[in-house]
């Protein structure tokens, strides 16, 4: 009998032999096309939020001449990261020679080298969601209902952590923000108290960095963008029950109310006279309501008429997410967040709206922000 | 439709109930001489009752010489059954009922980490909704999550813990017991009393690492010639700050847990009541209160967390046997259930309606669920050999929140079993029928809601060889779970048709028992394959919105298991040796989707290899502890890959105890335990640190 139990504790010691630790994550590189058939176009990164709580939001990169797209890349190459780049990420932007990634749940936004990815510092900010910048300095709002402000002068390598500047007050849990001329649009949302959304935009004027006026609009506002015509562009999320989503367009300069869009506006991207965007199955307890690809015409205010996406593509794509259009060429890059809890998938959308190209990001790809 | 839904519940129910309570009474006119006879032909089934005290099996556990022996319950159950009682000696050292979970094999523990953290079971890769958690022969109702946490169960009130990887094959229990795929039995603890000891007292008090302090009573007495008395109380502190590392390799971080600190009290008042012509009577009141920090998931540069949650539950429960005749047996049951929940988040700032005017404060949850249960079950014996029983159970759960936009959800439900017990000899039969009926006051657009449905089990179990102790034992059962009021109704969720989760089980098992006289007493060998297949499981995906999330059903799971026991004692002058291994292999998979890059790949949490290995060596006074977990890598999402990978764990726990006579009357126990011996650093729970290397020292006096 001791033999058996002998024997019984010896395999056990073979299982327990395998306890393997990860370590450092390298990338994972896809050849997505042959080298140099991309044709005229921009690198870019992606970010991925990642589910709260996994401390997985990661980033991938394409680079457009060598048709490779590498996943995962942060870990690999910020390993001395304590716990790599976090929990949900929700914005990514470059700016002069840096790259932003704003990490939401791990209240930092992350600075880091716009070509390399090398981490040079970060920026201490509460519940932080979106990015701008102006005139040298960025500007992250904050679900604690303000927009943090720093010099980016400050942010160089080896700077540590580094605190707001300063701190201006606005709506509640703003979302979306936007730089026209010396203003800055800022949506609130006030999602932490339904049903009393926030419904105002808040203007704030950027050499004096105070609120100069606030805008009425619809309830629980999201994304702000400007165009190229003299408009901001503000969505609306509604309360994802009987008011339906929609978008607003504003005079840049007075903020005055230009033309309310009633499109049930899901995520939207601007390109010269376009507004790409894509529709929210919004009334979740009435079923399933139809996704729709759309353009608008900017110059015009008007509906173009035409979905960008061919209904083969559209038939492959679950849940879009992301969507932001080539700045050097007509490539639309449309994400596919699938069941937000594993992988996603990026696919090159072409002018006649059919996929070109396509492959698998990590969970829930959600922003793109191009090195040019 | 739907209130004639409701209507159908009621009126099902209540006619079954009383059916069930009618019934005997009908014949009670039968002389007493019958009821006599009848007494001597239930011979063994009436220990079978789960109502207490249990009398004869516990005497049995609390003999030292004895204590290697396998419980008859596990060597007369149909069904795979797991048991471990307060002479455990883990028991002592363990600060809820999840830290002797553990120890089962076929069980993934869900642990966030710490005396406060979350800690549900899995049972064969099911999911936690499809365990049932019974304490004292009556459910535990969490309608709001339909998730029962198996840490506030204090294991210095509890005596017996079992595992039923089906059902408890005593058929004689509310027809609820049915519904689940598996149950978890939680049996208070009853010391049995008699003449010559009337009245039995222990005190525990206990400190360790983490600023841990922990003390309970127990008492019970005698109350005249047919009642007991007894009671408990039990206290339990700690900071919970804990040391925790992360490291890829390259950084290396170690940090205290903050926010982990717990305030437990719990008491209870029990009078239990056994008469001369066998029937029992026994009326329980209980009381909880939990205050404690949530700790939270550590991720990048956030390490600490400020959500504060306080919980109170209060219940009353009784039960009442009664053998009316020679052949009939009725058991009616009562429960009523109050429970609190309040939640705050400081880091949230959410706008109050208050008398008409908006104030921002932060954000603070309120639940207050009520919970009515009534069952009666009445057992009948068709023949020497053949029982069947049929139950009837009614629940009424109501749930106060104060979610903005949002009204309080209440729910019937009906259950009716009709089951039956063949036992002859080597042959067993068991089998039931399950019917359940809901209806949710707020109604949603949901066909399933509102129906009623029928589920099914089947059991059995050969002795081929009259003089062997091998047995086969196989067992069917199909089950589903009712989406909860969380899934339907939360505001941070959409409302969503869905459908119950569906659970269909198969299982084969050889089991192998046997004594001696002389050095080696005891073996016992159990081994179990199965098959399972879950459809629809019921899971919460974010939509694009961070406030928003939606409940839908997903697709279809397979899984494929063993689980393997050995147990066995020997004995060598005047020590005693034990020694038992668990082990289970899992082979649980997504089958969700064909040509998906998640089809065939691993459930998040279920490791292939698992298991546990425990030794003691005890004399009359001193004993000597060692227990080993070990749970295999496995994944944290659907998606199996590096990022979502989850190293393998295992804990080496050491125990020493030393008993002594301290007085005439007063035996004392001194217990110090060292557990995580080689400190090693793991989550259970992704992102969920657990203690490392912790002590803990104890005394135990018995009066």
């Amino acid at each position: 009998m001791c033999k058996t139990i002998l024997l019984l504790l010896l395999v056990l010691t073979a299982i327990i032999g395998c306890r393997r630790e990860v370590g450092v994550i390298p990338p994972e590189t896809t050849q997505v096309m042959p080298a140099g058939s991309y044709g005229a176009g921009a690198d870019f990164y992606l970010l991925n939020e990642g589910n709260m709580g996994s401390n997985h939001c990661s980033m991938d990169f394409f680079d457009h001449q060598q048709g490779t797209y590498a996943l995962n890349i942060y870990g690999s190459v910020n390993p001395a990261a304590t716990l790599g780049l976090g929990d949900v990420g929700n914005d990514i932007q470059v700016y002069g020679g840096k790259l932003y990634v704003v990490v939401n749940e791990s209240d930092k936004v992350e600075v880091l080298d716009k070509y390399t990815a090398v981490k040079l510092c970060q920026i201490s900010i509460e519940n932080c969601r979106s990015l701008a910048f102006w005139k040298g300095k960025v500007f992250i709002t904050s679900y604690k209902g303000f927009v943090g402000v720093v010099d980016t002068l400050k942010l160089q390598n080896g700077a540590g952590t580094v605190s707001l500047d300063s701190k201006i007050a606005v709506g509640r849990e703003p979302e979306g923000l936007a730089v026209a001329g010396d203003r800055l649009y800022v949506a609130n949302s006030g999602g932490y108290s339904p049903p009393i959304y926030d419904n105002r935009v808040s203007v704030i004027d950027l050499p004096g960095e105070t609120v100069s006026r606030s805008i009425e609009l619809d309830i629980n506002l999201g994304d702000v963008q400007a165009d190229n015509y003299g408009h901001i562009i503000v969505s609306a999320r509604g309360d994802y029950g009987a008011i339906a989503p929609s978008f607003f367009v504003l005079n840049a300069v007075t903020g005055d109310l230009l033309k309310h869009v009633e499109i049930p506006v899901g995520n939207f991207t601007i390109k010269d006279s376009l507004m790409y965007l894509f529709t929210s199955p919004y009334d979740y307890g009435g079923g399933k309501n139809q996704i729709t690809y759309e353009t608008y015409n900017l110059k015009t205010l008007h509906p173009a008429n035409k979905s960008f996406l061919s209904d083969k593509a559209a038939a492959k794509i679950k849940s879009p997410y992301a969507l932001a259009v080539d700045p050097e060429s007509d490539k639309i890059l449309l994400s596919d967040a699938g069941d937000h809890i594993s992988p996603g998938n990026l696919y090159w959308i072409n002018k006649d709206g059919a996929v070109s190209w396509q492959v698998q990001t990590g969970e829930i790809p959600g922003h793109i922000a191009f090195v040019q | 439709m739907h209130f004639a839904v409701k209507k159908v519940i009621q009126r099902w129910g209540v006619s079954l109930i009383l059916l069930t309570a009618v019934s005997p009474f009908v014949s009670f006119a039968q002389n007493s001489a019958a009821v006599a006879a009848g007494h001597k032909l239930l011979g063994n089934a009436a220990s079978k009752d789960t109502i207490h005290p249990p009398g004869d099996t516990i005497h049995l556990l609390q003999d030292v010489s004895v204590q290697a022996a396998i419980l008859p319950q596990v060597l007369t159950s149909i069904d795979p059954v797991q048991i471990v009682t307060r002479d455990l000696p883990q028991w002592q050292d363990g600060m809820s009922a999840a830290d002797m979970i553990r120890y089962f094999s076929g069980v993934q523990l869900k642990d966030y980490g710490g005396v406060g953290g979350l800690k549900t079971v899995n049972v064969r890769s099911l999911g936690t909704r499809h365990t049932a958690v019974l304490l004292d022969g009556l459910p535990l109702e969490n309608a709001q999550n339909g998730q029962v946490d198996l840490g506030r169960y204090a294991l210095s009130d509890l005596g017996r813990i079992s595992l039923y990887k089906n059902q408890n094959s005593r058929i004689f229990q509310p027809a609820t017991a049915f519904a689940s795929s598996n149950a978890i039995y939680l049996e208070t603890r009853a010391d049995p009393l008699d003449s010559s000891r009337p009245a039995k007292g222990s005190l525990t008090l206990q400190t360790g690492s983490y600023g841990l302090t922990n003390g309970s009573l127990y008492g019970a007495t005698k109350w005249g010639k047919h009642w007991q008395l007894q009671g408990s109380i039990s206290s339990l502190m700690t900071r919970g700050d804990y040391p925790y590392t992360y490291t890829n390799g390259v950084y290396d971080t170690t940090l205290n847990r903050s926010n982990g600190d717990v305030k437990r009290f719990q008491g209870r008042v029990g009078l239990y009541g056994n008469f001369d012509d066998s029937s029992t009577f026994s009326i329980v009141a209980y009381g909880f209160r939990r205050q404690m920090g949530l700790p939270g998931a550590i991720v990048s540069n956030k390490f600490t967390n400020r959500e504060r949650q306080d919980e109170s539950d209060y219940y009353l429960q009784t039960a009442f046997v009664k053998p009316v005749t020679v052949r009939d047996k009725l058991k009616l049951q009562f429960k009523y259930n109050r429970s609190y929940l309040r939640y705050s988040n400081p880091d949230i700032t959410k706008l109050y309606i208050i008398k008409g005017d908006t104030i921002p404060g932060p954000l603070t949850n309120h639940y207050r669920q009520s919970s009515y249960f009534f069952s009666a079950a009445n057992l009948y014996k068709l023949t020497k050999d053949w029982e069947v029983d049929l139950s009837a159970d009614i629940h009424y759960d109501y749930l106060n929140m104060d979610l903005n936009g949002q009204s309080n959800p209440s729910r019937w439900t009906g259950y009716a079993a009709l089951a039956s017990h063949f036992d002859k000899g080597r042959l067993q039969l068991a089998g039931n029928l399950l019917y359940t009926g809901v209806y949710d006051h707020q109604q949603i657009s949901s066909d399933w809601i509102s129906s009623d449905k029928l589920s099914p089990s089947l059991s059995a179990s050969w002795q081929p060889f009259a003089t062997n102790a091998v047995k086969i034992r196989a067992f069917y059962k199909k089950s589903f779970q009712m989406p909860t009021f969380n899934d339907l109704y939360l505001t941070e969720y959409n409302q969503t048709a869905l459908r119950p989760e569906n659970s269909e089980q198969y299982n084969l098992g050889l089991y192998f028992y046997k004594n001696w006289q002389g050095v080696f007493k005891t073996l016992l060998l159990e081994a179990d394959v199965y098959y399972n297949r879950v459809k629809d499981k019921i899971v919460a995906i974010p939509t694009t919105s961070l406030f928003r999330w939606q409940m839908t059903n997903l697709g279809l799971a397979k899984i494929k298991g063993l689980d393997f026991t050995a147990k066995t004692a020997l004995s060598l002058s005047a020590w005693l040796f034990e020694g038992t291994l668990q082990y289970t292999y899992q082979d649980a998979k997504d089958y969700t989707a064909p040509g998906s890059i998640t089809y065939k790949n691993i459930l998040p949490y279920i490791p292939e290899h698992s298991g546990s290995f425990t030794f003691a060596a005890y004399n009359k006074h001193i004993g000597f502890h060692y227990s080993f977990i070990y749970d295999g890598q496995r994944y944290s999402e659907r998606f199996n890959s590096l990022v979502s990978y989850v190293p393998a764990w295992y804990t080496h726990d050491l125990s020493v105890s030393y008993g002594w006579q301290l007085h005439e009357g007063i035996k004392s126990t001194l217990l110090l335990s060292l557990d995580n011996v080689l400190n090693q650093h793991y989550d259970v729970i992704e992102n969920y640190p657990m203690p490392g290397r912790n002590f803990k020292a104890g005394v135990q006096f018995e009066f």
